[in-house]
């Protein structure tokens, strides 16, 4: 009988072959027949510009950084929302808070000219 | 119910430090906003500070009183303490007869003269400073009068040197005629002279620890008694030494510390400079209270010395170490009394006189004679406050005259003249000469009445307060110590002397200046003060007159606390009345105190004779102008303002002293000290050590470390060159290095 | 399952509560203040933190704790240990405050964030000392620290300063995650993270808990800077504007000695027959290396850096003799309240010198300070010989309690080694004085009032703690006992 540990193992074992096994197939089974147009990089039917090595603005950052907070207020929001029933005032008065903790840095960030894209 | 005030305690020491918080930190504000409200402000704020610990004094006594003069601690809080090895010093208050005896004397005094100091100060540019300093006096006096243990003691001995450094110093800027700073040159012989009084008190303080494991002064005391009954040896270690011995050493030290703070032989010689400070300073410092300090120390350790006497242990098989307190102290008055003669400064004189009065006191103390060594130190404190405040006025008067003529020659009246002992800039008008002065008495009447009972007093003319305490010292020499009996009869004529000759020179004759001529009297804030003095220079030998204990001593054990009996009922709950004999300590009954009419009979015939002698006979007519020469030049007395201690201390001492140094600085600390141990050991031993540590343990900077060394070390550095210059990465290794290793010494716990 | 509400006593945490708030409104009144009075900032955190400090004395006696779960202990705890704490940080955040007015001012930092960022670390440094459960002393630690790596590379674009950020973050992160993994073995070993349970099981946890113990000490190491952790401290110090450095120095170090106090004595004293050698092994290394390699120091900030260290040995003196000592933890507690004031002063007197930034910091400017102002030359003076440790100053009384304590907990060989090191210490601190009046020199000095205000009011408290210590000592006894008295009561 297999221990919880040996299922892991099995598991970590298993698991990559079923992506890997796909690919494999397809490699092995699908008909080649290259051109330079099919070997050009894809971008949304657009032809490529430049390096594709190139320095972002750092706007994209902070903006993301932004956004992820935002993202991950909505994580802890969530079991918040379904167990609402249950909770109570002071559940809400938390989750009141927290929003109001992430307004304050999301006013701060605004009053900086963070979302101002230039 | 009995009245317990000993909970105010503390206040003693609030009141003071309000001042000087209030006149250090805001006082110059309101002087500067407006000058004379300003004034008013800062110096009634100090001088109301002043009479509120004054008046806690007074409670404090009301609660001796009703509590039958038992002696209280009260204790604030300790101070260090380490309990494992049985050290404690508390923050505590001695409130006993003793102590509050001399907290009425400091907050009575100074109080009058802080008012007086008002008027005196007026118009100075640091006047709100002055008086945060006069404050703070009183506060590190008030600590060293009211500790219960010798450091605290010790605390106020430092402090009030502090303070009267800054005050001696106070018109820092004021040079002689050779330009030199003579105040902060006066301010430094001052501290200098002091240190070494205070080196003999750390060192007589360690000793006492040593010796009796404490500080307080009740488990010293009872300690030490204990030992003479039981005969038993001061043990230090490994080494033992008799009671006696080691008491002559402490009592002896305690000397030394005394000889400087109160002026004695041989470190007196800072008083006579002293008086370069502002004439109030002069009579609360340097008269009233902080040069009685050694007085006090002597009093209060008065156990102590009586044990040394009862064991008869000597110095050197020489003299025991309470006769050498007697003949020090009766050397003190005789010497200082023979300068007095010579000195043509107001000031001076009295500065002197205050050097040979406070050997009077040195000398009675040594005598064991503590009572009449208080009484005459509260009767001197009154008087010579007096004189010197009279001197003040004096000065103050001369100034206006002075300043009156210098307005009328140039056709202006100058108003708010800055004034006191400040500078002089067009001419050598010096207010202090008494040779510029004369025929004052109708000029500044007031300033003449009040000195006159002061120069009385201090004298020892019938009834003033002088002659009850000097007269009290007299007859106790006369019993016990003939040597000292006679020196201070001979130092008590040239005490009478000296003042008539300078009430002859100063307010009789012929005003010998224009200043003279034109002087003017002191505003009432000056006068009022006086007078207060000049009654309690009257009346002050009432605290202790001897017919009076004598005779109600059985009425004072039947109703103790009921009146106040003298000085000698009172004072004697803190200092114990008891006789030392072979067999242990024997508690004597109050001990009536002498007085021989003989005794107080030839003092004053001699006093009024040498008065008489001073003025009618020496200075009958002379000197008639400011370039005549005092008669007495022509006398052999005149070498004492040659020969004295003071030039000795100039042209020897000073410069065999900076020889010494000198040498030392050159031989000693130089060449052995700095370049032998200095350079090579340490600085050569760390600067190796911390460079290895900065390369190795560090990981910085390897340069020169391996130079020439084999190629082991080479490797080693470039390792370490490799892994250093400042990455984090090399950093963050060192984290998990250590983690590594702790974990290591965890798991091997572990196991 | 029904979700329970934890009990909740806000008013018991106000003082934190109005650091963070006052914060946070800071961080928005920017907007709101016109450009002329935004020389108001300072004063405006000033108030906050007096009103803070206000609070804070007021709950001194308190004994409490709140956020409670149902049947655990409370999570939050304020005793006297974690309000005498407390006045230490909040004087610690007002003194700063009063030395960065002007330096900020005339070296161009004078930017909002910086009061916003130095009381959010304060507020976290303040639930350092009152943390019971190993999740906040964690949360409190990023709290303190991530404000201080912004502030670090708050003189950018200087180069050594984004460095010393870059380094201080880098290192903090690789520390921090050390100790969250000695946090998770400890809830691992004992299945909890509250100090009170972790008291109760941790002596069944086996070799797990000494695992965790050993991780714990590495993260508190860190931050006090105790060898061999300190690596990042000299570069860090030098790089970063002198007020936060000055900062840093003190608060940090207090903090991360709080919860260590807290964590190591009261939930772990029955290891301490493992944890007492490992943290005077600490204690030894990190005092001759601080002391020693101080010494070769030519910049002020960099040799104050190492005599941190230095005094971060002294302090882990103490917590190693609080098991077996009773009085191990007030000696800790005293000796941080004298430290505050020392080194505060000390690194107010640096910041006089450095006229511009980056300037004025070697130590031979300090030449001839001695004749151009007597009077901060004096103060410098003064705390130099508090650092060393001579009396009368709070630095002596402080080392003398910590080594009274060492001495009674057996550790005798600990304290020979401070006195040594301290001993050692006098030549560089006494070099400061030495050149400060035996040569003639040069240079700028700003004084503005407010630092010369902290230099006396700093001068002051370390002569008081000097000459009077015992009734300061008695507080802090009082505020130790409390955490005794847990480990007793089990």
């Amino acid at each position: 009988m297999l221990t919880d540990w040996q299922f892991i193992a099995l598991f970590v074992v298993l698991s990559p072959i079923f992506p890997a096994m796909p690919v494999i197939i397809n490699h092995l089974l699908g008909p080649k027949k290259p051109n330079p147009i099919k070997q050009q990089t894809y971008e949304c039917g657009i032809e490529t510009v430049g390096d594709s090595w190139v320095q972002f603005k750092v706007q994209y950052y902070i903006y993301a950084l932004v956004f992820v907070i935002f993202d991950i207020e909505a994580v802890f929001l969530f079991p918040i929302a379904a167990a609402y029933d249950q909770l109570g005032l002071f559940a809400v008065g938390a989750a009141v808070l927290f929003i109001f903790l992430l307004g304050d840095g999301l006013a701060y960030a605004w009053g900086r000219g963070v979302l101002e894209w230039v | 119910m009995p009245m317990n005030a000993f909970g105010l305690a503390p206040l003693l020491l609030v009141f003071p430090l309000i001042g000087v918080l209030f006149n250090g930190l805001v006082g110059r504000r309101f002087i500067v906003a407006n000058r004379n409200t300003g004034e008013k402000w800062s110096g009634w704020f100090a001088s109301v500070m002043a009479l509120s610990a004054f008046m806690v004094s007074v409670l404090l006594f009301l609660s001796l009183r009703s509590h039958e003069y038992h002696a209280e601690v009260v204790h604030l809080f300790d101070w260090l303490a380490i309990p494992s090895a049985g050290f404690r010093v508390p923050w505590a208050f001695q409130i006993d007869t003793l102590s509050v005896t001399m907290m009425l004397v400091v907050t009575g005094v100074g109080s009058l003269i802080h008012i007086y100091a008002i008027g005196y100060m007026h118009g100075d540019p640091n006047f709100s400073r002055f008086f945060a300093y006069l404050n703070l006096f009183l506060f590190f006096m008030l600590i060293l009068v009211s500790g219960n243990n010798y450091l605290m003691l010790f605390v106020g001995w430092e402090g009030v040197g502090l303070c009267s450094f800054l005050l001696i110093g106070f018109w820092f800027d004021k040079v002689n005629e050779k330009g030199e700073p003579m105040n902060a040159n006066a301010a430094r012989k001052a501290f200098v002279a002091n240190r070494v009084g205070d080196f003999a008190m750390i060192l007589a303080m360690a000793l006492t620890f040593w010796s009796f494991g404490s500080l307080e002064f009740e488990p010293v005391f009872s300690h030490a008694l204990e030992m003479f009954e039981s005969g038993e040896m001061v043990h230090f270690g490994l080494f033992s030494a008799s009671l006696g011995s080691v008491l002559t050493a402490v009592t002896t030290l305690f000397l030394i510390g005394a000889t400087g703070k109160s002026a004695q032989i041989p470190l007196y010689v800072w008083l006579p400079d002293a008086m370069a400070g502002p004439t109030p300073v002069s009579a609360l410092i340097h008269a009233a209270t902080m040069v009685t300090s050694g007085i006090y120390l002597i009093v209060r350790s008065n156990v102590l010395f009586e044990i040394v006497r009862a064991s008869g242990a000597t110095i050197f098989g020489i003299v025991s170490s309470p006769d050498l307190v007697a003949y020090i102290g009766a050397a003190t008055a005789l010497l200082a009394g023979l300068i007095a003669f010579t000195q043509f400064d107001i000031k001076k004189v009295l500065a002197y006189s205050t050097v040979s009065q406070l050997g009077f006191m040195i000398a009675a103390a040594g005598m064991g004679a503590y009572v009449a060594a208080m009484f005459h130190l509260i009767t001197h404190a009154f008087f010579k406050a007096l004189l010197f405040l009279g001197s003040g006025s004096v000065i103050h008067g001369m100034e206006h005259g002075h300043h009156h003529i210098h307005a009328h020659n140039h056709g202006k009246e100058v108003h708010g003249t800055p004034q006191g002992d400040t500078h002089h800039e067009e001419d050598n008008f010096d207010p202090q000469d008494m040779r510029t002065m004369g025929g004052l008495r109708y000029r500044m009447k007031t300033t003449f009445i009040v000195y006159m009972i002061g120069a009385l007093a201090l004298a020892g003319i019938v009834p003033l307060a002088g002659f009850w305490s000097k007269d009290e010292i007299l007859a106790h020499g006369s019993e016990h110590n003939l040597i000292v009996y006679i020196l201070l009869t001979i130092a008590a004529v040239c005490t009478a002397f000296y003042m008539g000759r300078q009430l002859k020179m100063v307010f009789f004759g012929e005003p010998r200046h224009e200043a003279a001529a034109h002087a003017e009297e002191s505003p009432a804030v000056m006068t009022v003060p006086l007078m207060i003095l000049a009654t309690l220079a009257v009346l002050g030998g009432g605290l202790n007159l001897p017919f009076l204990s004598q005779g109600i001593a059985e009425t004072y054990h039947e109703h103790p606390g009921g009146v106040f009996l003298g000085l000698e009922g009172w004072l004697e709950h803190s200092i114990a009345a008891f006789e030392l004999t072979e067999e242990g300590v024997v508690h004597l009954p109050e001990t009536p105190k002498v007085f021989s009419p003989g005794v107080a009979g030839i003092s004053t015939i001699l006093a009024v004779g040498a008065l008489v002698l001073a003025f009618y006979v020496v200075y009958a007519n002379k000197p008639k102008t400011a370039e005549e020469p005092d008669p007495l030049q022509s006398t052999p007395i005149w070498w004492f303002s040659v020969l004295p201690l003071n030039t000795l201390y100039m042209n020897y001492i000073v410069p065999g002293f900076n020889r010494l140094a000198q040498w030392l600085a050159d031989k000693v600390d130089w060449a052995f000290w700095h370049d032998f141990f200095h350079d090579r050991i340490i600085r050569d031993t760390f600067v190796g050590f911390a460079h290895f540590a900065a390369n190795i343990l560090d990981l910085k900077g390897v340069d020169g470390m391996v130079n020439g060394a084999g190629s082991l070390a080479k490797r080693l550095a470039n390792w370490i060159r490799q892994t250093q210059t400042g990455y984090a990465r090399n950093y963050a290794l060192s984290i998990f290095l250590g983690t590594v290793v702790l974990l290591a010494y965890f798991i091997f716990m572990a196991n | 399952m029904e979700f329970q509400v934890p009990s909740l006593n806000l008013l018991i945490v106000l003082p934190v509560l109005i650091v963070t708030g006052w914060g946070m409104l800071l961080m928005l009144a920017e907007f709101f203040i016109p450009e002329e009075k935004k020389s108001w900032a300072p004063w405006l955190t000033m108030l906050g933190l007096v009103l803070a400090l206000i609070q804070t004395i007021g709950l001194w006696g308190y004994n409490g704790g709140t956020f409670t779960p149902k049947g655990g202990a409370p999570m939050v705890v304020v005793d006297n240990f974690a309000t005498f704490l407390n006045i230490i940080f909040l004087l610690t955040g007002i003194l700063t405050v009063l030395i960065s007015i002007h330096y900020l001012r005339r070296t161009g930092l004078d930017r909002p964030e910086y009061y916003m960022l130095l009381l959010f670390s304060v507020s976290g440094m303040m639930l350092m000392g009152m943390a019971n459960d190993l999740i906040l002393v964690f949360l409190a630690l990023e709290l303190l620290s991530i404000p201080l790596y912004i502030l670090s590379g708050f003189a950018w674009p200087r180069p050594d300063s984004e460095e010393s950020a870059m380094k201080y973050f880098l290192l903090g992160a690789f520390s921090s995650s050390i100790f969250v993994f000695g946090i998770a073995l400890t809830y691992g070993s004992t299945g909890t993270t509250s100090l009170p349970l972790v008291l109760e099981r941790i002596s069944d946890a086996g070799m797990l808990g000494l695992v965790a113990t050993a991780m714990l000490i590495v993260g508190f190491a860190f931050k006090v800077a105790a060898a061999p952790f300190h690596m990042w401290t000299p570069d860090v110090y030098e790089g970063a504007p002198t007020t936060v450095t000055a900062f840093m120095s003190v608060g940090a170090k207090v903090g991360g000695f709080a919860a260590m106090l807290r964590v190591f004595v009261a939930a772990l004293p029955q290891l301490g027959e493992a944890w007492v050698p490992a943290v005077a092994g600490v204690a030894t290394l990190t005092l001759i290396v601080g002391n020693v390699v101080a010494i070769v120091q030519p910049n002020i900030k960099r040799m104050l850096a190492y005599s941190s260290i230095a005094h971060a040995g002294y302090i882990m003196i103490a917590v190693a003799a609080s098991v077996n000592s009773p009085d191990g933890v007030s000696a800790a507690l005293f000796y941080m309240l004298a430290y505050l004031f020392t080194n505060l002063g000390a690194f107010a007197v640096v910041i006089a010198l450095e006229h511009k930034q980056g300037e004025g910091v070697m130590l031979d400017d300090y030449k001839g300070l001695g004749k151009r102002r007597p009077w901060l030359a004096l103060a410098m003076a003064y705390f130099m010989l508090s650092l060393t440790g001579v009396p009368p100053t709070g630095g002596f009384s402080g080392k003398f309690y910590v080594f009274r304590a060492a001495i009674e907990a057996d550790l005798l060989w600990l304290a020979i080694v401070g006195v040594i090191t301290s001993v050692i210490s006098g030549y560089y601190y006494l070099r400061v004085v030495y050149l400060m009046y035996m040569y003639d020199g040069e240079g700028e000095v700003v004084a503005n009032r407010a630092l010369v205000w902290t230099v006396g009011l700093t001068a002051l408290a370390t002569l008081v703690l000097g000459l009077l210590p015992g009734p300061w000592f008695d507080m802090a006894r009082d505020a130790a006992l409390q955490t005794v008295q847990m480990v007793a009561g089990g």
